[in-house]
């Protein structure tokens, strides 16, 4: 179910071959966002449209890294006789226009946001997430892995844009005023009912595909994590940590994990620094290790930890599930510990 | 003549070298082991894995006087701080320098090189079908190799908390022998690794 107001009535699409004079034209008031293929796929500035790197399904990396880089200087300081000099690293605001976002990644956007913009607001991610249009595409088939109609499908509740493969042309589905700017008169053209058959039609080919793939429902979230949450014991945990590495891929590829370490590096007189935040993950030995003691010393219990905090801890806080069925941690997992028939065991 | 500081690169072979050794130790207030051969036993520590009389071929009738097997520096001595890696990190070293010299506690990295070469968003080179040694190996690296395509072939040694087991388990399923994994483990760290390296002998 759409909670969002359809702007337009009428339908529109646009076709494939204007699709680079349309970016070309929102390059001159925004920076581009696009998918590129470069060893792994991942979004990255756009100098030239013809870059851009149109795939049937996510990319290997996610938005993330946009908003919340892996390294981020928060600022720099230094010392002289006068006392501490500071200089904040707190970025101006960029207008961008990210396109060919998929579903997955605007509902982890939308995780993400809970909470880096919620309660404790963290001005460094909050300033870079301002002014973002968001261009989505619909898969024209899923990954191995993918596992988005658990989480209630493959298009999410909001965008700003959101075009769908049909042939020669894309349908556009328009999701808010932000996208509606963009509609360029002499670019778009009005869609026909049959148009938006064919959309629907996609989009349902795909949601068939995934859901046959997957056959896991987590569609009832209090129901789900209460289930997960009783199997706090279960030899699953014992399993798994046996076989994790505990090398933090799952975390760090995952669009919404946003634990980070915050360190202080001066130089030799610490006369001079700079204060920098890298990504942390649950994983990792050190990672609950505090004055007292280590309280997740064990390896099982940091896999769990991970599979809770996704599941169990944001049902009690937020009411959703940190998770957007992208599938990216079985894809990169070591170990082969593949998240869908994790979860397909927890909540039988 | 005391030192705050000395820095031990490479490992005794000799008894001349472990007296050596032993007055450094007393003379100086911090010892750093200095790198792989220090930190492990390094490469040369592999002359324990096979006979003296077949390693001592590689010198080809002209051998040097090895009259002690390879042992990390701290079967001797106490090491204060260890800077792990075959080259030791340039960096590191200045943050260990930094941290002594302003009062602060030198952190020893507890993680694998597969975090910090998932931070610079690689592709993964297992997955490419290379044994690679990241997931057991002390991060601290930047992961130098993977990122320019070589796999990791654990010069920095394992960290506590690495899980052999499963790396072992994902290597075998991968495909590569008991005998290609012996090899893989025994070339930096034997010494470190005996015990699982003789695991993996008689599973």
């Amino acid at each position: 179910m759409k909670l969002v107001k359809m702007v337009t009535i009428m339908g529109i699409k646009i076709a494939k071959n204007k699709v680079n004079e349309f970016l070309e034209r929102v390059k001159q008031e925004y920076v581009l966002y696009a998918p590129v293929e470069n060893g792994v796929t991942k979004f990255e500035k756009i100098g030239d449209p013809a870059d851009i790197c149109i795939l049937p399904n996510r990319t290997d990396i996610s938005l993330k890294p946009i908003f919340f880089p892996p390294e981020q200087e928060f600022f720099r300081w230094s010392k002289d006789t006068e006392g501490y000099h500071i200089e904040d690293l707190l970025e101006n605001e960029e207008k961008k226009v990210i396109f060919g976002v998929r579903g997955c990644d605007i509902r982890s956007l939308e995780i993400l946001d809970t909470y880096m913009s919620g309660e404790f607001a963290d001005p460094y991610y909050t300033q870079r997430r301002k002014n973002t249009v968001l261009i989505g595409l619909t898969c024209s088939y899923p990954r191995e892995s993918c596992f988005c109609t658990a989480f209630g499908g493959m298009v999410p509740n909001h965008y700003d844009l959101w075009f769908t493969d049909i042939g020669s042309y894309y349908y556009v589905d328009v999701g808010s005023e932000k996208g509606k700017k963009l509609i360029f008169g002499d670019i778009f053209e009005n869609a026909t009912k049959e148009d938006e058959m064919k959309k629907n039609r996609k989009i349902k080919k795909v949601e068939d595909e995934i859901e046959r793939r997957t056959r896991i429902d987590l569609c009832e979230i209090k129901r789900c994590s209460q289930e997960i949450k009783k199997k706090a014991d279960d030899d699953i945990w014992r399993e798994l940590g046996e076989i994790c590495v505990s090398c933090g891929r799952c975390n760090f590829i995952c669009p919404t994990c946003h634990c980070f370490d915050v360190r202080d590096i001066t130089n030799l007189e610490g006369s001079e620094g700079e204060r920098i935040r890298v990504w942390d993950s649950c994983h990792l030995y050190e990672y609950a290790k505090t004055s007292a003691e280590n309280f997740r010393k064990e390896r099982h219990a940091r896999v769990r930890y991970r599979i809770y905090d996704k599941f169990v801890f944001p049902v009690m806080r937020y009411g959703v599930y940190a998770c957007t069925g992208c599938g990216r941690c079985t894809d990169v997992c070591h170990a082969n510990i593949n998240l869908r028939d994790v979860l397909r065991r927890l909540i039988s | 003549m005391p030192v705050d500081i000395a820095f031990v690169e490479g490992t005794p072979t000799t008894r001349d070298e472990v007296i050596k050794l032993l007055r450094i130790r007393k003379d100086c207030k911090v010892l750093v082991a200095l790198g792989a051969c220090a930190d492990t036993g390094g490469v040369p520590g592999l002359v324990n894995t096979i006979s003296k009389r077949d390693a001592i071929k590689v010198y080809q009738g002209n051998p040097p006087e090895i009259s002690l097997n390879p042992k990390p520096l701290s079967y001797y001595v106490n090491v204060d701080y260890i800077l792990h890696g075959c080259p030791f990190s340039r960096k590191e070293l200045l943050e260990l320098i930094t941290d002594i010299v302003i009062g602060k506690e030198f952190r020893e990295k507890e993680y694998s090189v597969c975090v910090e070469c998932t931070l610079r968003e690689n592709g993964c080179l297992l997955e490419q079908g290379y044994l690679c040694m990241g997931p057991i190996t002390r991060g601290g690296c930047k992961a130098m190799c993977p990122s320019n395509g070589a796999a990791c072939i654990g010069c920095r040694g394992p960290f506590e908390d690495a899980n052999f087991k499963g790396h072992i388990r994902s290597l075998q399923e991968l495909g590569f022998t008991k005998e290609q994994i012996i090899e893989a483990y025994s070339v930096f760290s034997y010494e470190k690794l005996k015990e699982v390296i003789s695991w993996l002998k008689e599973e």
